[in-house]
């Protein structure tokens, strides 16, 4: 979303690098809340997949189009954690690797800011992102044919790599040092 | 006071009126600055949500002197389905040249990309100049993805019917960029002044036609529900979009609270 700065004079407008209308508490826009002791759904695309050893109870929220499911916790550990599983933007593993090593490379041009970097998630390429200052981040991965995004509205890049560890089950994770 | 005197006067007071107007323009350009801005975004079709691109036609108008009236910016912008990354064009509008005769304004247009992490990037098109005496024509902006990749890039057609010019919207001659996503939600957006600061509807809150293709890359769909029943999902109290026809809206002012007619942000009903 474009911010907007001071109107004395011309120019005074740029491409937004500042905190976007994010909704940590619902993740979606007109979110639809589940109960915490239901069934995961079964009309989503895809086998959602309860995300392990939080040390904390989800609130589950559907999107929209009932096409995704978002998990938020307030965990001891993490914080503010919010897990969305989604069938994957980029279906083809050749062509997602070749995205994140593109995202990756964009993210030291000119025009971008903050920093992307390639890890490795539960033995899954995945793509690290934060925001300029670190105190942001995401990891996004798919694994078994779900995409899974881990963020919080307060996350360093060590800390989300470790969330999103924890969440897929297994510790294989390996942290390349961050772009910059 | 002389006649000479009278008109010297006069072309002094016009020469001071001009300077406390147009303070500092070497280029005799004015930006139709902005600022406090509220924003709201035009929910798409819940059916129909899913697109490849985003086509949004906007109205010119004259700006009047130094953008008096000028509101809003407005932007057409495409989230992936689990809403972590969006991809974003939008324009301002702007005096090229005011002193110039004829006049000529342009659309600045940008480009942006982020995800929820917050990083991302951006940057601006100082577009091409349009007659100032071009008003009510309505022209055509699309955001778009390259069918079959993840790289986005950005098109502008003045007067619809035009012919369409992809802006370079970053240095170094970049059109494209890759933000590791093909499809999905698109919406409309606008912002706007406060109520009681400028409240003047400009084109930049009056959309047309937001269409979209489908995965697939068959012919434009409409995304808006032509009977008005989409409004924006921002909760924005103080303002809603109006129905104006066809597949025609534009985004007005209401007396708070009016949130009846606004979908609250999130956080809905219970299964």
């Amino acid at each position: 979303m474009l911010a907007m700065l001071s109107s004395a004079t011309p120019a005074a407008f740029e491409p937004t690098r500042d905190e976007p209308q994010l909704d940590w508490d619902h993740w979606f826009p007109s979110a639809t809340a589940l109960s915490a002791n239901a069934s995961l759904p079964t009309t989503l695309p895809f086998t959602p997949v309860e995300p392990q050893s939080i040390d904390a109870t989800a609130a589950r929220y559907l999107s929209p189009n009932g096409d995704a499911i978002a998990f938020i916790y307030d965990s001891p550990t993490y914080g503010r954690l919010v897990i969305v599983e989604a069938l994957p933007d980029i279906p083809d593993p050749t062509m997602r690797a070749q995205s994140f090593s593109n995202q990756v490379a964009q993210s030291k041009l000119p025009q971008a800011f903050g920093s992307a970097s390639i890890v490795s998630i539960a033995g899954e390429m995945a793509l690290l992102t934060s925001s300029e200052d670190l105190s942001r981040s995401m990891v996004e991965v798919v694994k078994n044919g779900v995409q899974f995004s881990v963020l919080g509205p307060s996350l360093q890049p060590s800390v989300v790599v470790e969330a999103a560890t924890a969440a897929l089950g297994e510790s294989t994770s390996t942290t390349p040092p961050l772009s910059s | 006071m002389g006649a000479r005197g009278r008109a010297g006067a006069l072309l002094i007071t016009e020469v001071l009126i001009f300077l406390v107007l147009f303070p500092a323009q070497p280029a005799q350009a004015i930006d139709c600055s902005v600022e406090d801005q509220v924003i709201t975004q035009m929910k798409p079709k819940a059916t129909l949500g899913k697109g490849d691109a985003g086509w949004l036609y906007v109205r010119d108008r004259d700006l009047g002197v130094n953008c008096s009236g000028s509101a809003a910016f407005s932007t057409v912008n495409i989230h992936n389905i689990s809403f972590t990354r969006w991809v974003e064009g939008g324009w301002v509008e702007k005096w090229d040249c005011y002193t110039c005769n004829p006049r000529t304004k342009k659309w600045r247009g940008f480009m942006e990309g982020m995800s929820a992490s917050g990083q991302g990037f951006g940057g601006f098109n100082q577009g091409w100049s349009i007659p100032g005496s071009d008003v009510g024509t309505w022209d055509k902006f699309r955001i778009n993805n390259n069918a079959g990749t993840t790289l986005w890039n950005w098109w502008w057609a003045e007067d619809a019917n035009g012919s369409y010019s992809e802006m370079q919207w970053a240095p170094g001659g970049f059109y494209d960029w890759d933000f590791g996503f093909s499809q999905s939600y698109v919406f409309a957006e606008t912002g706007r002044y406060p109520a009681g600061t400028n409240s003047g509807t400009g084109a930049r809150d009056h959309f047309n036609n937001l269409e979209y293709k489908s995965s697939g890359w068959q012919g434009w769909e409409d995304n808006l529900d032509p009977m008005g029943g989409n409004y924006g999902y921002d909760n924005m109290d103080g303002w809603k979009w109006s129905h104006v026809g066809a597949r025609e809206y534009e985004i007005v002012s209401c007396a708070s609270p009016c949130l009846a007619t606004i979908v609250g942000a999130s956080g809905g009903q219970s299964l």
